[in-house]
């Protein structure tokens, strides 16, 4: 493979080849080219004209377009896959944190007290949890651990692994009560969106993308941002340093997540996984608004970082 | 109608192209310009430049191996060999292009019966 003889037709047919195959991946793109050299190479030795192979060759858009077809079935799974990894960490994670907050700091809380009869509680003794308190929190790893495992698995079965397991710790709020079961809440969301991604997406009409999913993000931000201002300007809330930078900073990030800004979804993410974490040092019955709120700006954000993917900012 | 002729003759080779290949690495070992020339020489392809896409995809999916070997005049080739599971492929298009062709066959031939 010669390439520096192949000067001429040849040496740009090949450099236009190079150039139409510039998104597939490195590997790929040197294999092709080469055994188009090789072609070329042979084809002279039978005393053809750089012309005529060039002609037999067809145009390079056609040949990058073959490469490029069978390359992007692979890069959708394998995008898929990375993602489902993601979304598996997460779920361990929020099965770890919620072990934590609802194992060790809710007992203390007396949510119980203001709990209302009618929502299905807990039938689960705390008396029991401070004697069996690591046991309990199994409670919550397991189904943290087992959807985990489903957005790991690979075999063709997988789909319905995820699915079932969504099933299952969504069922588990109704089983043991809501007032534990609220913390399942992230589990719950994370589990969905590992079945989400085990589906190929049909592409959306250009400009119209993710419409709903902005629209969600943006009003999460900008919901509370106006209540916060009407707040502020009522003088319910004080007006000081904290107050301006958390309107400021909800503002921008429901404008942002409107226009499709990844930043803004960063900020989402960061905003809810800093609420839930707070979960764990909050003492007060506002553990729970900090829970769902947390959960709901977390994935809001995760949601939009996952979809929007960065060649295609809207 | 040349050109819709033309039109015709490309949709039918791109689906069959693959078992082309196939069919001529049964016969033995080849390398790409033997491919492409009998391909070309049977009218099978219009453009030699896509039977290479074509072929990395048969390699990736187990169904053609390569190795190289030296030339007459010391240059490296690379041989496309037919796995077993370019085999067992091969022996399923067989059958279904028997069935196809058989049937389409019938059907044209029943409507020059008509004219």
């Amino acid at each position: 493979m010669n390439m520096t003889e192949n000067h001429g037709a040849v040496g740009k047919y090949l450099e236009a080849l190079d150039h139409e195959l510039r998104k597939v991946p490195p590997a790929r793109r040197e294999a092709v080219v080469a055994d188009l050299a090789e072609h070329i190479d042979e084809a002279r030795e039978r005393g053809r004209s750089d012309d005529q192979i060039i002609a037999g060759l067809g145009p390079v858009q056609a040949i990058a377009a073959e490469v490029q077809a069978d390359f992007a079935d692979g890069a959708v799974e394998m995008e898929q896959r990375a993602k489902r990894k993601v979304l598996g960490f997460i779920a361990l994670a929020a099965g770890v944190l919620a072990a934590v907050v609802d194992t060790w700091i809710y007992p203390s809380l007396n949510v119980d007290e203001f709990w209302p009869d009618w929502l299905h509680s807990s039938a689960i003794n705390y008396d029991a949890s401070t004697r069996f308190g690591a046991g309990l929190m199994l409670l919550f790893l397991l189904p943290g651990l087992m959807v985990a495992a489903g957005s790991m698995m690979k075999s063709p079965a997988a789909r319905i692994c995820r699915t079932v397991a969504a099933v299952i710790v969504t069922a588990l709020p109704f089983v043991i009560g809501f007032n534990l079961g609220v913390f399942y809440l992230p589990l719950i969301v994370a589990a969905w969106m590992i079945v989400g991604v085990s589906y190929p997406r049909q592409q959306r009409a250009q400009g119209r993308r993710h419409l709903p999913l902005r629209m969600t993000a943006g009003l999460a931000a900008g919901v509370p941002a106006a209540a916060l201002l009407a707040g502020l300007a009522t003088g319910t809330v004080e007006t000081g340093v904290l107050g301006i930078t958390v309107l400021a900073v909800l503002v921008l990030a429901a404008v942002g997540a409107i226009l499709g800004l990844r930043a803004a979804y960063w900020v989402l993410a960061a905003c809810g996984a800093l609420l839930l974490v707070a979960s764990v040092f909050d003492m007060g019955m506002l553990v729970l608004g900090f829970w769902i709120a947390g959960t709901i700006y977390f994935f809001a954000g995760l949601a939009g970082l996952l979809r929007l993917q960065p060649a295609q900012k809207a | 109608m040349e050109e819709q002729g033309e039109k015709i003759a490309t949709n039918i080779r791109k689906g069959v192209l693959e078992y082309c290949v196939l069919a001529l690495l049964a016969q033995g070992d080849k390398y790409g310009l033997e491919l492409a020339d009998e391909l070309v020489e049977r009218n099978l392809t219009a453009s030699e430049g896509s039977l290479y896409p074509l072929l990395a995809r048969m390699k990736t999916a187990d169904l053609v191996t390569t190795r190289w070997e030296e030339s007459d005049t010391g240059r490296r080739r690379k041989y496309y060999a037919m796995t077993d599971r370019g085999a067992s492929h091969l022996r399923q298009f067989d059958a279904v292009w028997n069935e196809i062709s058989g049937q389409v066959g019938e059907l044209l031939g029943r409507r020059h019966e008509h004219d």
